[in-house]
């Protein structure tokens, strides 16, 4: 046991608690500057969502004398801190708040522990879920959340907060609340660590009487060749899909490495992929790069990637050149671009396929229907004072088909996902009749919440503990 | 302890279990969702009646419902959009230097070029005079209709909802070929030929006068210079007394004077793609207008944020050295809006600029787009 307790000592090491937290400071700050050049989503990725991040020096010159230089230091990155962080943590909760109950008193604060979390969490899928807008609101649990089952399982939730608070008095003795507080630091940590990996965000975008099943990733391309009459899928009427994703069209630009798949009777080589794009018609001066579909008579160029600091935040527009290739035989060269809002289509082997490049879609099990969308303004100005969507909620499986009203701070939360009322659309001058909905899909939203209770309640018990025994010596 | 090690554990197999995405993902979908189609107003209002349109050179009408942009690749001269319009779709209007009609070779290459745009094989020169038909309009045009290869006038009497189709009318200003062009798949051409056929044969020399409604419609204003408001595509407004709403060039959006000769102020409303290299060199071109001399960085040219046209814009105002009050002066105000920055310049001599400033700030703060501007 003393070999682990020499390991884990210096592990725990206050000194290397603050030297992270001063390094962290200066990841965050570098990632701030950063974003003169790079998208916020970009600098998040690379920063903070990275094991390594390269940070150029040119964002650090005030200067400004290393303006057009590429000299980069080697950083760790957010992953490699915030992981030194939570084992410094482990491993001075280890050392330092060791369990001190025995025998009966060792199992009853462990098993009230469990309960707790239990009643927790029953409490949070049938209350608190609700009080902090997290719960799906599905019909069946719309129905289920009348205000008694409320009541009930707040008691049953507040219950479990003692049980808790007890539980860890058992085990801690007098360092519960310290235990308590870390533990919500550690959530808090785990948080980011399950959002990094698993949230999802992405947009719908829906006119008025429009129907759609998907949502699209705006940060992130795909290149969809769609077989519109395939002869085998389930629903007649559905096309049959092949996407490639960006990260294998960027891995293949430029090296004349085929694409290929048994689901596709030809291969696809980038010759070119653009993160960021501009098009023009093609003339003398910007001749057109492409030999066949709209492309021919359109000139690509590649732009910078938009920066976090631009203030109107639109979103890279990707384009890609692909030649198409049937064994060695040349079908042509296309330009694919999220740009163009129609597909191109190439016929092979007697079978007609779409080209596509558009931003990464993801298909819903449910549909939803614009009804409505209304954009109200101040009376006499052109100041927001209201964006809403009207819109339909269909799920067969789950037998759902009821109206929703999304608007401002009022998001709707279904199938795991909270749609937020993000933009409004027009076709028309003068008028509002599409939508733009935000996806965002985090199994850990729960956490943060739950991670400041813990904090609240650690502290709360620590300090008031401090507070009585320094009353009562006072009164002595 | 054992709390310690079971979070260990926890993080650790999350971290480890965050699978990987395939690269190619293959799956059944359902079909896109119909393009939208906006709801017909029961009455068109007033700015939307036909509207004239001026191009340098030619004239048409827009049919109802439709407006116009200019355009925004720098070759485009103006996007007509039809009021319920799928998608991107617009009838594109562009201007090729040469007189088309004089230079055979240029016409089938052009033509090629269409087709190559819609998967149809090139032709040669026999096979062009069977796509050409006259357009019934005051200015001489001829039509190309191609429809792509999948058309399907073979077997089957439904229209294919793939198949390509371009529609072509161009028009000769003496100078030069006017292009304008409806290219989408053919269900959506087909659904606006009617109107296009509408809009083409409007087409008239410059010169020619506009049908009466169109010339009320396109000039709101009253004739006493007491003009109240005016709209030019995509944009409007009220007009201050005394300003007179004039044609300008075809790079104008919209062009007001005050005064006459050479006393006059002149205000213009421009457009362009980008940020037309670079707020510097901006700054320095109207300093060089005014007489004034060009500065490092913008910073060093006095400016004032204010909101209008529901953005934040940036006015400037450029004042000549000296006292002499009919130097040139200017007030420019820089309004970005998505992939277009706005300008709305007033520029005059120096005395007459600054009566104008009071009706200038009421007239920026009485625009409004009339676009979605998407």
């Amino acid at each position: 046991m003393s070999q682990v307790r020499a390991i884990l000592e210096p592990i725990a090491s206050l000194r290397i608690t603050v030297v992270l937290f001063a390094l962290s400071m200066f990841l965050i700050f570098a990632g701030t500057l950063a974003q003169v050049e790079m998208s916020n989503w970009a600098v998040v990725e690379s920063y903070f969502r990275s094991v390594l991040v390269w940070i150029e020096l040119k964002y650090l010159d005030p200067t400004g004398l290393l303006a057009k230089s590429r000299l980069a230091i080697p950083f760790p990155g957010g992953f490699v801190l915030g992981g030194l962080m939570l084992i410094n943590l482990l491993a001075a909760h280890a050392i330092r708040f060791r369990i001190k109950a025995r025998n009966k008193k060792l199992v009853a604060g462990v098993v009230g522990v469990l309960v707790s979390i239990v009643m927790l969490w029953q409490a949070h899928l049938h209350a608190f879920g609700d009080f902090l807008n997290l719960a799906d609101q599905t019909t069946a649990h719309m129905e289920a959340a009348t205000l008694s089952s409320n009541v009930i399982y707040t008691l049953i939730g507040l219950a479990g907060l003692a049980l808790m608070c007890f539980a860890m008095w058992l085990l801690f003795g007098k360092r519960d609340g310290i235990v308590l507080l870390h533990a919500g630091i550690i959530l808090m940590l785990a948080s980011e660590g399950v959002t990094a990996f698993f949230a999802l965000e992405s947009q719908m975008h829906i006119f008025e009487g429009q129907t759609v099943a998907y949502s699209s990733d705006i940060r992130e391309s795909e290149l969809a060749i769609i077989d519109p009459a395939p002869k085998q899928v389930e629903r007649p009427g559905d096309d049959w899909v092949v996407a490639i994703s960006q990260s294998l069209l960027l891995s293949h630009a430029g090296t004349n490495e085929p694409i290929a798949t048994p689901d596709l009777p030809f291969t696809v080589t980038v010759d070119r992929y653009m993160r960021h794009s501009d098009v023009l018609r093609a003339s003398e001066r910007f001749p057109a790069q492409a030999t066949h579909g709209v492309g021919a008579s359109i000139h690509v160029v590649e732009k910078p990637q938009v920066a976090g600091t631009q203030t109107d935040q639109q979103a890279n527009m990707p384009s890609a050149l692909i030649t198409l290739w049937r064994g060695s035989e040349k079908l042509g060269t296309y330009l694919v671009s999220t740009w163009l809002e129609q597909p191109q289509y190439v016929e092979v082997d007697g079978r007609r396929y779409a080209l596509f490049l558009r931003f990464r879609r993801y298909y819903k099990p449910y549909t939803i229907e614009l009804l409505e969308v209304r954009h109200d303004k101040f009376v006499g100005t052109e100041m927001a004072r209201n964006f809403s969507s009207r819109v339909r909620l269909r799920n067969e499986q789950q037998k759902e088909d009821r109206e929703v009203l999304i608007y401002m701070n009022h998001p709707l939360r279904y199938n795991g996902e909270t749609f937020f009322q993000s933009q409004v659309r027009s076709t028309r001058p003068d008028t509002t009749d599409g939508t733009v909905l935000l996806l965002v899909e985090n199994p850990g939203a729960w956490m943060p919440y739950y991670s400041c209770l813990l904090v609240t309640l650690g502290m709360t018990i620590h300090f008031g503990r401090m507070l009585f025994r320094f009353a009562g010596r006072a009164l002595a | 302890m054992s709390f310690a090690a079971g979070l260990t554990a926890t993080v650790v197999s999350l971290v480890g279990c965050g699978d990987e995405e395939p690269l190619i993902r293959t799956y059944a979908a359902p079909k896109d969702p119909p393009p939208p189609v906006a709801i017909q107003q029961e009455s068109a209002p007033p700015m939307m009646a036909p509207t004239a349109a001026r191009g340098a050179g030619l004239v048409w009408t827009l049919p109802e419902g439709w407006r116009q942009e200019p355009g925004t690749d720098g070759i485009t001269m103006f996007r007509l959009i039809p009021p319920d319009a799928p998608g991107n779709f617009a009838v594109t209007v562009t201007r090729l230097g040469m007189d088309l009609s004089r230079d055979p070779a240029m016409l089938l290459s052009n033509i090629n070029r269409w087709r190559g745009q819609i998967n149809l094989p090139p032709i040669d020169g026999s096979q062009v005079a069977p796509l050409l038909s006259d357009i019934d309009s005051e200015a001489p045009g001829i039509l190309i209709d191609l429809p792509g290869p999948f058309d399907p006038g073979g077997n089957s009497n439904e229209p294919d909802p793939l198949a390509q189709r371009i529609l072509t009318a161009l028009f000769l200003d003496g100078s030069g070929t006017w292009f304008i062009k409806a290219h989408a798949d053919q269900v959506t051409v087909s659904r606006y030929e009617a109107a296009y056929r509408q809009l083409i044969a409007s087409v008239r020399p410059a010169g020619e006068s506009a049908t009466p409604s169109a010339q009320q419609a396109s000039r709101p204003t009253g004739s006493d210079g007491n003009a109240r408001t005016f709209q030019s595509r995509g944009i409007a407004g009220e007009v201050p007394p005394g300003w007179r709403e004039v044609a300008g060039s075809s790079m104008r959006l919209a062009s007001f004077v005050v005064g006459d000769g050479e006393r006059k102020v002149d205000i213009a409303i421009t457009a362009f793609p980008g940020d037309v290299g670079g707020l510097l060199a901006n700054i320095n071109r109207w300093r060089g207008e005014v007489g004034l001399p060009p500065v490092e960085s913008a910073e060093q040219q006095s400016s004032m944020p204010l909101t209008i046209l529901g953005t934040t814009s940036t006015l400037f105002q450029f004042v000549a050295p000296g006292d002499d009050p009919n130097r040139p002066n200017s007030i420019v105000c820089m309004v970005p809006r998505g992939r277009l920055t706005y300008f709305i310049k007033m520029m005059g001599p120096r005395a007459m600029v600054e009566q104008q400033i009071e009706p200038f700030q009421d007239f920026l703060r009485s625009l409004r787009f009339t676009d979605s501007g998407s």
